[in-house]
């Protein structure tokens, strides 16, 4: 019994943690998304109208977390904490970096942060590369154990024909 | 057996309905013939009785449709893929040499429907950057473009890599049932020296089993390959 328990537990604690780390990659991915359309609007908005616009389309799992942030940056436009604490229970130093940029973007408008913000933005669509890449490996995944069941079917069906010839052999079987 | 026949109508009207638009469909109807002596050839290789026989060739014979099927999928939403990212390349380079959002769609092809993708990020990407160059300016316009060519290309690269690898993936499995096939008959055959196998009913039975397994593993896995060439997650 404390076998099974033992077992149904360690199920349960892998698909929670599987489906938290699928979550993750979600938010990280649309993140990245959001990223590469703020870059069409940094073009010609401040930072503050380019996100309050990016909402409408932005990746429907990212819209509570952008709102939030409009929110904050309405109050308060000059506070760091409102950039820097987005998606901070990602603890990914990448959203901190993009969204530590956005705010010296937001706050200066300066060349130079204009060109580092570039950067940022240029090394977004790498990463979301390597978002598509992963998901591809992911699905690629599938095969590694569909690989093993002809393998299966073939000993299975190896132990059958020995099993058949034994049996045939022993004249019914052992019970004779 | 209405309700196979009733199964092979309805799979015959929906080759019909997609073959229309794909050019390399003559290639398909090949597959019937060998397919389906195959599986004969393999039946009377494991002694089926004809009765098993028959069953594996009705069964060879909607697997091998449905192998068309898949294949027919499989070069339409290649195509699809193909089509979409051919036109927003040329979309994108039309725009950046006349800057007029009309014209680049009228030099583009008209005849393409794009709203079904609008969706995908790199094509709400493509159309906003055209947007705002024609309402706001086109100062920016070239850099961005450029940039968005250059990551369509990137997709397209990407797409095609994931597909030959799955491809190869696909074939690997293949050559692992050939393999199981090979081992299964080696090993009826030298059993053959002791008794004949063959003459039991419960060696039919698996035999029989074992090649519709096989049958089955093929058709999930030509499903696979069916998947849609652009990636849900990169919707918003």
């Amino acid at each position: 019994m404390k076998y099974i328990i033992i077992i149904i537990y360690g199920i349960w604690f892998y698909q929670r943690k599987n489906k938290a780390r699928m979550e993750r990659r979600k938010i990280k991915l649309a993140f990245s998304i959001w990223l590469r359309q703020m870059e069409v609007l940094l073009a010609y908005n401040t930072v503050s109208v380019a996100i309050d616009k990016s909402i409408e389309e932005a990746p429907t799992n990212l819209k509570p977390y952008l709102s939030q942030l409009n929110q904050q940056i309405k109050t308060n436009p000059q506070l760091e904490d409102s950039y820097t604490n987005f998606l901070k229970e990602l603890e990914d130093i990448k959203i901190e970096r993009t969204m530590h940029h956005l705010y010296r973007y937001a706050l200066l408008g300066t060349a130079d942060v204009e060109n580092q913000l570039t950067r940022i933005i240029e090394e977004n669509a790498e990463e979301l590369r390597k978002h598509r890449k992963a998901i591809f490996e992911s699905q690629l995944s599938f095969y590694s154990v569909y690989g093993l069941i002809p393998m299966i079917l073939m000993s299975l069906i190896v132990l059958g024909i020995l099993f058949i010839v034994l049996t045939y052999l022993m004249k019914g079987g052992w019970q004779a | 057996m209405i309700l196979v026949v009733v199964f092979v109508l309805v799979l015959l009207f929906e080759i019909k309905a997609i073959k229309k638009d794909i050019k390399g469909f003559k290639d398909s109807w090949f597959l019937i013939i060998p397919l389906l002596f195959s599986i004969v050839v393999l039946g009377r290789m494991f002694k089926l009785k004809p009765l098993y026989l028959l069953y594996l060739s009705i069964m060879g014979f909607i697997s091998s449709l449905l192998l068309i099927y898949f294949n027919l999928q499989y070069m339409a939403k290649r195509d699809n893929f193909y089509r979409l990212t051919d036109y927003l390349l040329r979309l994108s380079n039309y725009y950046r040499i006349y800057q007029k959002a009309q014209t680049a769609y009228e030099k583009a092809g008209l005849d393409y429907d794009l709203s079904p993708y609008h969706q995908h990020y790199l094509v709400k990407s493509l159309l906003e950057i055209m947007q705002v160059g024609e309402t706001v300016s086109h100062d920016k316009t070239e850099y961005q473009l450029k940039r968005i060519e250059y990551d369509i290309e990137k997709w397209i690269q990407d797409t095609r890599q994931y597909q030959l690898q799955e491809k190869q993936h696909f074939q690997r499995l293949m050559m692992l049932i050939g393999f199981s096939l090979a081992i299964i008959y080696l090993t009826q055959k030298m059993l053959h020296h002791i008794l004949e196998i063959h003459r039991l009913s419960s060696y039919q039975n698996l035999i029989f089993i074992f090649l519709s397994s096989i049958l089955i593993i093929i058709l999930i896995s030509s499903k696979r390959l069916t998947k849609n060439w652009i990636l849900k997650e990169e919707y918003l």
